[in-house]
């Protein structure tokens, strides 16, 4: 046989894949969106989700960077609680009927509400897209609150978002009509500014006393310049300082993006736990959906970089064990952990009790339970779940009953929520991730006019965000003229 | 008031209900369910916007104001206790989002209302601690219009089913000292004259009251073993509650104890 000479006879020795095949699920197209095939692979110890769309060819992109812990969180996975009601048919299959349709896995932790489309900033990593806009009315947000109530029965958190809630005429009323319907936890998702600026507007707020969930992406000011477009650092401070005079309490949520901030979150949990108006931190990775700075698929951030972080840059004070996967939504989605402060003094919960003995669905069912292990359970999964909200009393009554007697805190009731802090680290999907698997089970849901509660990460990969806006738009749109109308006739 | 007894014994459970310690143990609003389940029993009774409610024995007027803002109706709150109407009052006053209410001291029993003119007349986990229920459902009858809903929520007791260790203040506090069975309220509404429409079993309110309860509780007793020694000796039932709640829990899961809402209407 001949053989060109210098060049290797194509090897008959069978090779390895490069890869460990992992599962196979289904996502969506980044271009088209359309529904197709993807595997979750595993290589080098990372996992990766790798898919094909035939039209627009293959993607590939990160999921975890770490597939140890990718795949042991699979065992904290819990059985879903089935909603009351729904709002859809199966008709496409999933994520194409949302929501929620019969198929469903889980019922609604928590429920974010989008008030409006407009915004006092400009960040280029918004994923509440600029360009034409929408403004909820009341009767609009009183339904969709009615609603919820019906298909929840008994609401946990809600919390309103925009654009810029703050910026709402009528965000006060939607405050006190969520708290009426007896939703337990009310939420504003604000940038801040307007807490910083606006002396009356902050008064009104603290009278209602929703928690802060302040966007607060770092302690250096390029971290804003490049997340937010400006440098918001003083107004920031400011905001916090205010929100604390007021006596309110804020979880600070930070987008936590590779070669910006990542190798701040150390500092992040660091100032949370220092300054007395903040009960938790809630990190983030920027979802590459709506407006983005140019990324790579396989550069973005995933929940171990975040937890690395912390325990790298926070001398000792956190250990990876510390972080504990959410049982309530796909655990895959979110970490939490706990922490009990005192002055410089922090104990970590899942030190105080083998968390995995309690949130183990799947291993651990023949163990033999402590007497009271129905209860901490109970406790633990209040507390691992989308909808602990940081620094309330409910919160600090599910983390007594979890420590039970073997911890004697010497404080009233007041004093003990001001000293239980949560980290929350949470990744949510963009179209190069996004997973039918994890969507099926989401919690965290976007209420729609209609009566829809759509998953987060469907909402805002699968397309429904731009067809509800479009719709409230040309609706707003419409009244105008008709308004207009009326009012020359 | 013609029997003064009555009249303390009414008091002493208003003045339980705005006691700071029952305040920060049950949070602002003082039944199972909290205002997710007043508003549950508000659309069973169908409140309509501009509607006029009445809210017997009201207590600072939490649930008051939330129903008239909820329902877009007007609200009456009445309350025996002496500060509670004018705490309502100015709660009322100082509340960010105006609502349509209007706060009275008065008797729940006999509320201070001309008759047949009110369109729903609710009443929360109060009609327990009525010492003359009969006469309550006549005096609610009375000022209702032909139409209008009676909506009551409460716990249920069935009979000879309460040990005795739950006759002090937890059980005050839950309002078990003088409740009726199920068939017990239907009786009372019936025979009252009122047509019964729709009754719901939310006894699992009772038991997410009760969690609640029991790491609220179990947070003061950590924080009093360290601060104060030796529990003052009004606050002895605090080291018991545990047990209490314990108890409490099971006999809601036997079906000894419930809490239930019903929704009757006055015959045209």
């Amino acid at each position: 046989m001949d053989t060109v000479r210098g060049e290797a006879p194509k090897s008959r020795v069978k090779q390895d894949a490069d890869y460990i095949f992992h599962e196979l699920t289904r996502s969506i197209c980044p271009d088209c969106k359309t529904v197709i095939d993807a595997q979750i692979i595993i290589r080098d110890n990372k996992v990766f989700m790798r898919k094909r769309c035939p039209t627009h060819g293959w993607f590939e992109g990160i999921i975890s960077s770490d597939a140890e812990m990718y795949v042991d969180s699979v065992k904290f996975n819990k059985p879903g609680t089935i909603p009351l009601d729904f709002s859809t048919e199966v008709k496409d299959g999933c994520p194409l009927d949302c929501g929620l349709c019969p198929e469903h896995k889980q019922h609604m932790c928590l429920a974010l509400i989008e008030v409006n489309s407009a915004c006092n900033l400009n960040c280029p990593v918004c994923f509440a897209n600029a360009g034409l806009g929408f403004s909820l009315t009341m009767e609009q947000v009183e339904k969709m609150l009615d609603r919820f109530v019906e298909t929840e029965g008994d609401p946990e958190v809600v919390q309103f978002s925009g654009g810029e809630p703050t910026i709402h005429p009528q965000l006060f009323e939607m405050i006190q009509a969520a708290q009426d319907r007896g939703i337990r936890q009310v939420m504003v998702n604000t940038n801040g500014v307007r807490i910083a600026k606006d002396d009356r507007f902050l008064a009104g707020l603290a009278k209602l006393n929703p928690v802060i969930y302040f966007q607060f992406d770092g302690l250096r000011r390029e971290t804003y310049e490049v997340i937010r477009g400006e440098d918001l650092l003083d107004i920031k401070m400011l905001a916090l300082d205010r929100i604390h005079e007021a006596g309110m309490s804020a979880v600070l949520v930070a987008a936590i993006e590779r070669g910006v901030n990542v190798g701040e979150v150390g500092a992040i949990v660091e100032f949370g736990l220092a300054h007395p108006a903040v009960r938790g931190v809630v990190l983030q990775p920027v979802t590459h959906v709506g407006r983005h700075i140019d990324f790579d698929p396989m550069q973005r951030v995933t929940i171990p970089d975040v937890i690395h972080g912390i325990v790298d840059q926070s001398k000792g004070r956190f250990v990876m064990e510390d972080f504990v996967p959410v049982p309530c939504c796909f655990p895959t989605c979110q970490v939490n952990s706990y922490v009990f402060v005192d002055g410089d003094k922090t104990v970590p919960l899942p030190r105080l009790l083998e968390i995995d003995q309690y949130l183990d669905y799947i291993t651990n069912r023949a163990l033999p339970k402590a007497p009271n292990a129905a209860d901490v359970q109970k406790a633990l999964e209040g507390l691992w779940s989308a909808s602990a909200v940081a620094g309330t009393e409910k919160t600090a009554s599910q983390f007594e009953c979890a420590c039970g007697p073997g911890l004697d805190l010497p404080y009233s009731m007041n004093h003990l929520k001001d000293h239980i802090f949560q980290i929350a680290i949470k990744d949510f999907m963009d179209a190069y991730t996004f997973n039918v698997k994890q969507v099926m089970k989401c919690c965290v849901g976007i209420l729609v006019p209609d009566g829809r509660a759509i998953p987060f990460c469907a909402y805002n990969s699968v397309g429904y965000r731009e067809e509800i806006r479009e719709q409230l738009t040309l609706e707003q749109a419409r009244s105008k003229i008709e308004l207009a109308r009326r009012s020359n006739s | 008031m013609n029997l003064p007894e009555e009249a303390i014994a009414k008091s002493c459970c208003a003045d339980l209900y705005q006691s700071d310690l029952a305040r920060m143990i049950l949070g602002d609003t003082l039944h199972p369910g909290g205002m997710a389940l007043t508003n549950r029993l508000g659309r069973m009774m169908g409140i309509q916007p501009g509607d006029w409610v009445a809210d017997l024995a009201c207590g600072r007027g939490t649930s008051a104001m939330a129903v008239s803002r909820a329902f877009h109706c007007k609200v009456v709150g009445i309350e025996f206790g002496s500060g509670a109407a004018a705490e309502a009052r100015a709660s009322a006053l100082e509340a960010p989002i105006r609502s349509e209410t209007f706060f009275v001291r008065g008797d729940a029993e006999q509320p201070p209302l001309r008759s047949s003119v009110i369109d729903a007349v609710l009443c929360e986990c109060s009609m327990s601690i009525f010492p003359d229920k009969p006469s309550a459902v006549k005096q609610v009858k009375g000022v209702l219009r032909p139409g209008g809903r009676f909506g009551l929520s409460d716990v249920t007791v069935e009979p000879g089913s309460l040990p005795q260790g739950l006759n002090n203040v937890v059980g005050q506090v839950l309002c078990l000292a003088d409740a009726l069975s199920v068939a017990g309220y239907e009786n009372l509404l019936t025979h009252g004259g009122m047509k019964l429409q729709h009754q719901e079993d939310a006894s699992d309110e009772i038991i997410n009251l009760l969690d609640d309860l029991a790491g609220k509780l179990g947070m003061i007793l950590a924080w009093q073993k360290v601060s104060q020694p030796t529990l003052a000796a009004d606050q002895d039932w605090l080291r018991d509650a545990p047990d209490l709640i314990t108890e409490v829990r099971q006999l809601v899961t036997d079906g000894k104890l419930g809490y239930w809402l019903f929704v009757a209407e006055k015959p045209a």
